[in-house]
């Protein structure tokens, strides 16, 4: 469960961002449109706490994460919130296991072995599994982000232009994906987007 | 650090380099403490020839240089009658087995050292000779081995092999001391080989002419008290044709000379540290710059800035470990070498301690120079703006 209520942000010297209150119930999907530079990761940012709002609350599982210490706030996004970025990026020294071994070291989870299994085969990456982050396609970048985001089974799961960079057919997959693994997991997804092939797909949409 | 690994790797060389002078010079410089501390502990005075102090001191009692030369045993038997000498040791030298000097002495000079016996017992006839640890391990003596002496100090194949046969008696443990290099015997063995040779030599031995003759090399002397340190090698050196030395005035001497150079070569150790130091700060605030979209993700991940550092500080710990392990095999091969070198040319061998106190002390230095170097470079995390980055990369 999300709830926003009269969520507002300034970036200094910048002009008033104000973003209309939404309410998601269990497992409900929300869409959120808008143009560039309208707001949309700052929406994104603040969702998942990495930006402090100016004013209004968000409501997460119950608990409203704008009162949170910063040090809480990167506790709480770590076992609760799982973000896929719109251009994939891991630890490049580190091959696909570790890289999903090091979301759940800092996200202090305990994930069964079979479990990061399960997701890698669900997400049909499981023969990726050694592999080093250089030498995969994007296609499977963005399978693994969204491996990296669910593992830990997360309240929310945050999608910032997921499709951006994805032809057709894998945009389609992605979304499919995303919207699939979210029911799986029972979590809340928001997908933020200017992309307007995959307007279609959703039912609850928000535009900024 | 991965993606910058030249960069690492000169780091890491630079940190070893330090470590390893630093170590090396503190190490060397021990070792030639202990040596020295070691082998004057029980002489307070040395009497020879006269010449260079030091070279008296150093063939003496160290026992590597050549000795300045030999003096009648008459003259001798003036020093050791005096009534501040307390108790003298004659040595005499001459020949040598295999490079090791042989020396003609009486069962005192093994006191000197405290020797204890791993066989066998102290020579009591002539020709019986206690050999040193070194010797017996290097030139694989047992007990009741005999061998023929060469004369000289050196094993140079220009000295004549002596005809008679020395047989060991005794082989010592080893006490880090000259000890551990010499071959002792009595000086009635010393004077018998050479007399052997000039019977050899003149058909007609004029054994009264040569009682008169026989000669040391040098004595070893403990003094009554204090006082004496001060009045007899002058009364000596004023008086006589003898050198008298203190050997621990003219080792403390060598020691302030050498002292110079390990000080240069611990000022220069101390900057390249400083110098890895930066160079260690600068690779790792790079990484900090460059990986800060890995640090922001992380953050993402649930990761707090207190997590980032303790990452970054486990990373440079990790180098400053390989640096100082570098440092200190550089500074034990390097010593191994020098000492090997050492032992072959002068028959000298030199015993390394494995690991020195100092080394742990260095130890410390390089974590703490990590630690300072880490949380410099860290400093931008504190400011990082994990919603910039992540947004600027998109």
């Amino acid at each position: 469960m999300v709830t926003v209520e009269n969520l507002a942000f300034s970036y200094k010297d910048g002009p008033n961002l104000q973003f209309p209150d939404f309410h998601l119930n269990e497992n409900e999907e929300l869409l959120v449109l808008g143009a560039s530079g309208i707001g949309k990761s700052t929406l994104l940012h603040l969702l998942c706490g990495l930006l402090a709002p100016k004013t209004g609350k968000i409501v997460i599982d119950k608990v409203n994460i704008t009162e949170f210490s910063q040090k809480k706030l990167d506790s709480f996004r770590g076992q609760n919130i799982g973000i896929v970025f719109q251009r994939p990026h891991f630890i490049e020294s580190l091959n696909v296991l570790d890289n999903l071994r090091a979301k759940i070291f800092f996200s202090h989870q305990k994930v069964a072995y079979g479990e990061i299994d399960n997701l890698l085969l669900q997400l049909g990456i499981e023969g990726l599994k050694h592999k080093r982050i250089k030498t995969m396609s994007q296609g499977q970048k963005q399978r693994l982000s969204i491996a990296i985001a669910l593992i830990g089974a997360p309240k929310l799961l945050l999608a910032d232009e997921p499709t951006a960079n994805l032809d057709d057919k894998n945009c389609e997959i992605v979304i499919d994906l995303l919207k699939s693994q979210a029911k799986v997991y029972g979590a809340n997804l928001i997908v933020i987007t200017h992309d307007t092939r995959i307007k279609s797909m959703f039912t609850n949409k928000l535009q900024l | 650090m991965v993606s910058k690994p030249l960069n690492t790797v000169l780091s890491v060389i630079l940190l070893g380099l330090s470590v390893a002078l630093l170590s090396g010079a503190i190490q060397f410089q021990n070792v030639l403490k202990n040596q020295i501390h070691n082998n004057i502990k029980n002489i307070d005075m040395v009497v020879g020839a006269k010449g260079s102090p030091l070279q008296l001191v150093l063939s003496a009692v160290l026992h590597i240089d050549a000795p300045v030369g030999n003096i009648s045993l008459a003259e001798a038997d003036k020093i050791v009658r005096h009534p501040m000498v307390g108790s003298a040791i004659p040595l005499s030298y001459g020949d040598n087995h295999a490079g090791y000097r042989i020396i003609g002495t009486t069962s005192d000079f093994l006191e000197i050292y405290n020797a204890d016996f791993e066989k066998g017992s102290p020579f009591n006839n002539p020709f019986e000779v206690v050999v040193g640890f070194n010797v017996a391990k290097n030139l694989g003596l047992q007990l009741n081995n005999t061998f023929q002496s060469a004369h000289g100090l050196m094993n140079d194949g220009m000295g004549d092999l002596h005809g008679d046969r020395f047989k060991v008696v005794g082989i010592l443990k080893p006490g880090n001391t000259v000890l551990d290099n010499l071959i002792v015997t009595s000086q009635e063995s010393v004077w018998l080989v050479h007399e052997h040779e000039e019977e050899e030599a003149n058909e007609v031995p004029d054994l009264e002419t040569h009682h008169d003759e026989r000669e040391i090399t040098a004595l070893l002397l403990r003094l009554k008290n204090p006082f004496a340190l001060v009045q007899l090698p002058r009364q000596i050196n004023e008086n006589t044709n003898l050198q008298a030395v203190l050997p621990k005035y003219e080792l403390d001497r060598l020691y302030q000379f050498t002292g110079i150079g390990f000080s240069t070569i611990s000022l220069i150790a101390i900057l390249i540290f400083i110098v890895s130091g930066l160079s260690i700060f600068i690779s790792l605030f790079r990484m900090v710059k460059e990986r800060r979209y890995e640090l922001a993700l992380m953050r993402t991940y649930g990761a707090s800035q207190f997590n980032l550092i303790v990452v970054i500080l486990i990373e440079a710990v990790l180098l400053g470990i390989c640096g100082y392990l570098l440092g200190i095999m550089m500074a034990k091969f390097t010593l191994i070498a020098l000492f090997g070198g050492f032992a072959s040319d002068f028959k000298y061998h030199i015993g390394l301690p494995w690991y020195a106190v100092e080394d742990i002390f260095i130890f410390l230095f390089v974590v703490i120079l990590i630690v300072l170097a880490t949380l410099v470079a860290v400093l931008p995390i504190f400011k990082m703006n994990v919603s910039k980055i992540l947004s600027d990369e998109n």
